[in-house]
């Protein structure tokens, strides 16, 4: 990843305005703030214009501001006081029009929510369609067509995401490689799970199938660059005419700590995010619209820095979390000491075991994010973000759907797994292996040296199974006794290299295999994360890259995915000829091993 | 491929089934009123035999062809490559009543006795040359990046030695090749100290371990053999500087890899260099065996 040093003042383009400080305090974000407190930080916040057409951010870019589009009202407020400074050279007459309309649009999609909650969560065109159906009832089909022009009208930008053509085979498109492919069908891609939503860097979700979304007036993007200089999970570009104010981080803490702005981007969230989030959640897959958009109204957005305490282990089951950014240390406390039972990445959830069996809390959650590192790979910590879902609203979703029951119950029955659970089986063995990271193996590859007459057919075999021809073994790496450890995927119990992915792009697979999806933007984090280098980057070509995207994704990772979409044994141990190949729970297959 | 336990199944059915042949060739024989031949009911049979368990030996090579097509791990057939190809020679040798007949039957009879033998060997080389690598060579690197490690080992002596002494007209040479194979000069530090000894550094690094490293008296040079490299170092020392001391251990330890690597490399060609020999003949073997069915057939 480019590493981006915090620049002293934000660079400037054609079009910008330098804000004073009184001038800040008309836009309502900066509501409560205090001059000397935005007067401490002098070029770090800056208004730019945008016209149709111009890309604010692009995907992969190495980032470190935020972005918030001006809200026409806002915008009416800050050009009256410029007026009155006799500083303005917009036309008021415009502005003040366009925030009339917009003011109507508003009220009447305020009424809309609050006689039909189901039909204000719509998007614009099903608002349209909506109005179209209902015109038995005018007054509806008016309130309904006057919310979406609002709404179209607020619509500033496009939020997009590039991902490699997913029909497009790569590596080997030769007559043998073609034949082969269509005879037996081997090259595959990994295993993929059905996410159906891909989390960003701003208030939306963009759907898996086709990643593109609106971004309206007064929402804010970015901030994940912002605060934790990851780079941008996506690209920006603008469709209407509209102003932004770009940030740094200063400001940005600024105001996560002014109330206004909390309950503003509350207020988006609960309207945007969880409508999309809950969605995109497998176990609210079967529920309707309308119950959803009523669980979005219930449900409370938590926000937790890294290293607190979600819930300790022995406390009360009072609720569900769903973790939107960041990632949850499951651990538990027991005879030989504390240990990690898992780590929960986004979208998944915790608190689920105890709800369900109405028992106290079996282990301790704590927010996380990715190590802090040293020397140069120091990096500051970001926060968790995590949706909580209370006993009652939980329990009446599974009530209502017991499809959903059933998946809970499923997950738990995962979770409870005794080579996963509480049950899993401890070993100590000898310092070396500890040195080397076996003890978190769980399908460890090793390659017996005295069997092993280096032919390579295991590296052969494993870059013959992906689509794009790469391997993911390398027969490298330390020894422990006769064994040589190589360099793939050994399927940690503790998976580092999960945490910190911007875009959300690595996850655990449904055989627990580490899966790296195809949004992945090459930012090099989880390869730098992984401790015992089994994640490679691998370059893009050209033909790889989305049709008509411009960003530059050049490489992405990958990693070994343990074969699982194939049944039974990984391509390199069935490969092997001389049976040297194997792949094993080092805890148990190293159990009274000392060497 | 390791000859343990787990071959007993093939052992056994392997030595079954030629006592059973041997007993149907040796009733045959009896009863045939002048010698066996191949092309009668029971030689027929044997050489049927004897060309099927050739087929599932070459199908070896196929299988892996096709690495990811779930059809027996390749474990289960190369067990059946090594004990079916042993199979068919003396199934071979009883089609042919333990004569070679004519010329092309006699090249059946020579090819397959060289490709048995040398699979045999191969088999023995293969069981044991892994334990040997393991052992011999701890600092293994992949066979195909040999070169390129060799290439890495000669740079980094070079700017070991150059770090402790500077550049000069000994060393010019080597920082050429080095150049020349990176495409940009190796690191060299600004300004150096001179230190006692560095003159006989720089003498023993330009005479003896750049050679060896560049390989041109592999076997002539005192560094080839680790008993002797130990006391060419352990000389080297007491002339230089104790400053120089980690230098010389570093250049030490730098041989001792290099050594590894032309073990392995020796090793490597042991473990796989008959292969040379038993490939090429099978394959031929194959072609001049459907060779000798369609003209039996015919004729």
């Amino acid at each position: 990843m480019a590493k981006a040093m915090l620049p002293v003042d934000l660079p400037s383009r054609p079009g910008d305005e330098s804000l004073s400080s009184e001038e800040l305090l008309k836009i309502s974000i900066f509501d409560g703030l205090k001059v000397a407190n935005l007067e401490r930080y002098p070029g770090a916040v800056v208004l730019r214009r945008y016209r149709p057409g111009e890309v604010v951010c692009r995907q992969g870019d190495a980032g470190w501001t935020a972005f918030y589009i001006l809200k026409t009202e806002d915008l009416l407020a800050l050009r009256e006081a410029q007026a009155a400074a006799g500083r303005s050279a917009e036309s008021l007459a415009d502005i003040r029009a366009r925030a009339e309309q917009l003011h109507a649009g508003t009220l009447a999609a305020k009424t809309l929510t609050e006689s039909h909650p189901h039909l204000a969560a719509m998007d614009t065109h099903a608002k349209h369609r909506k109005a179209d159906e209902v015109s038995s009832d005018p007054e509806l089909a008016k309130l309904l067509r006057a919310a979406a022009e609002a709404e179209a009208l607020r619509a500033k930008a496009v939020v997009s995401l590039a991902i490699p053509s997913r029909s497009a085979a790569r590596g080997g498109s030769g007559f043998w490689a073609r034949t082969m492919h269509g005879l037996f069908g081997l090259r595959r891609r990994e295993a993929r799970p059905s996410q159906r939503y891909i989390p960003i860097d701003g208030p939306v979700d963009l759907e898996a199938e086709n990643p593109v979304a609106v971004l309206h007036e007064g929402e804010l993007f970015g901030e994940m660059s912002c605060i934790n200089r990851y780079p941008r999970s996506a690209t920006v570009r603008v469709t209407a005419e509209c102003y932004m104010i770009e940030m740094l981080r200063n400001i940005l803490e600024l105001l996560q700590k002014n109330k206004a702005f909390n309950e503003q981007m509350n207020t988006i969230y609960r309207r945007r995010v969880l409508n999309s989030h809950l969605r995109s959640l497998p176990i609210f897959n079967e529920v309707n619209e309308e119950f959803l958009h009523q669980l979005a109204q219930r449900v409370q957005l938590v926000e937790k820095q890294p290293g607190e305490v979600i819930f300790e282990q022995g406390a009360p089951s009072d609720c569900l979390y769903v973790i939107r950014i960041g990632m949850v240390k499951v651990t538990q406390k027991g005879p030989g000491g504390e240990r990690v039972l898992a780590y929960r990445a986004r979208g998944e959830y915790v608190g689920e075991i105890g709800l369900m069996r109405d028992e106290p809390r079996m282990a301790t959650c704590v927010a996380l994010d990715h190590p802090e590192g040293e020397g140069e790979k120091k990096r500051r910590a970001g926060r968790v973000e995590l949706i909580r879902v209370d006993r009652d609203d939980f329990f009446d979703v599974v009530n209502r759907f017991p499809d959903i029951r059933a998946k809970v119950e499923a997950v738990i029955a995962e979770r409870l797994r005794p080579d996963e659970g509480p049950a899993a089986p401890r070993t100590t063995l000898s310092s070396r292996f500890d040195d080397l990271g076996l003890m978190q193996g769980q399908k460890l590859m090793l390659i017996d040296l005295d069997r092993c007459t280096r032919c390579d057919e295991c590296v052969r075999a494993c870059a013959a199974t992906h689509v794009d021809g790469k391997t993911r073994l390398l027969r490298e790496g330390p020894r422990f006794g006769h064994y040589l450890v190589p360099a793939s995927c050994r399927q940690c119990l503790d998976p580092v290299c999960m945490i910190g992915c911007p875009v959300g792009s690595i996850h655990k697979g449904g055989n627990g295999q580490i899966v790296i999806e195809d949004w992945c933007i090459g930012c090099e984090i989880c390869a730098k994360q992984c401790p015992y280098e089994a994640i490679n980057m691998h370059p893009l070509a050209a033909g790889d890259k989305a049709e008509g995207e411009t960003v530059d994704v050049s490489q992405q990772a990958a990693v070994c995915d343990q074969c699982s979409s194939l049944n039974g044994v990984a391509s390199c141990v069935y490969a092997c000829p001389h049976d040297a190949a194997i792949r094993v729970d080092a805890r148990s297959f190293f159990a009274g091993i000392q060497t | 491929m390791k000859l343990d336990s787990s071959h007993r199944p093939w052992l056994i059915g392997t030595v079954v089934t030629i006592a059973l042949a041997g007993v149907v060739y040796a009733i045959h024989a009896a009863s045939a009123i002048e010698c066996p031949r191949g092309d009668s009911a029971v030689g027929l049979v044997f050489g049927v035999l004897a060309a099927a368990c050739l087929l599932f030996a070459w199908l070896l090579s196929a299988r892996k062809r096709v690495l990811l097509l779930r059809v027996g791990t390749l474990t289960w057939w190369m067990r059946g490559h090594l004990w079916l190809g042993f199979l068919a020679l003396p199934l071979a040798l009883f089609h042919g009543a333990f004569a070679f007949g004519g010329p092309l039957t006699t090249v059946l009879m020579v090819l397959l006795i060289v490709i048995v033998v040398s699979g045999i060997l191969g088999a023995a080389l293969q069981h044991a040359l892994p334990g040997v690598m393991t052992a011999q060579v701890p600092r293994e690197h992949t066979y195909e990046q040999l070169d390129r490690m060799r290439w890495n080992l000669r740079q980094e002596a070079y700017e070991l030695v150059v770090a402790a002494c500077g550049p000069g007209v000994e060393t010019e040479a080597e920082r050429a090749a080095l150049e020349a194979f990176a495409g940009h000069p190796p690191h060299e530090p600004k300004k150096i100290t001179t230190v006692e000894g560095h003159q006989t550094l720089k003498e023993a690094y330009t005479l003896r371990v750049v050679p060896y490293l560049r390989g041109i008296e592999n076997g002539a040079s005192p560094l080839a053999d680790s008993t002797q490299a130990v006391m060419f170092f352990d000389d080297l020392r007491p002339r230089l500087g104790p400053s120089l001391h980690p230098v010389a251990s570093d250049l030490a330890d730098i041989c001792d890899e290099a050594r590894q690597m032309v073990r392995q490399s020796r090793l490597h060609l042991w473990l796989h260099g008959w292969l040379w020999i038993h490939v090429p003949l099978s394959m031929a073997l194959i072609v001049l065996m459907f060779v000798h069915a369609i003209m039996a057939l015919y004729y």
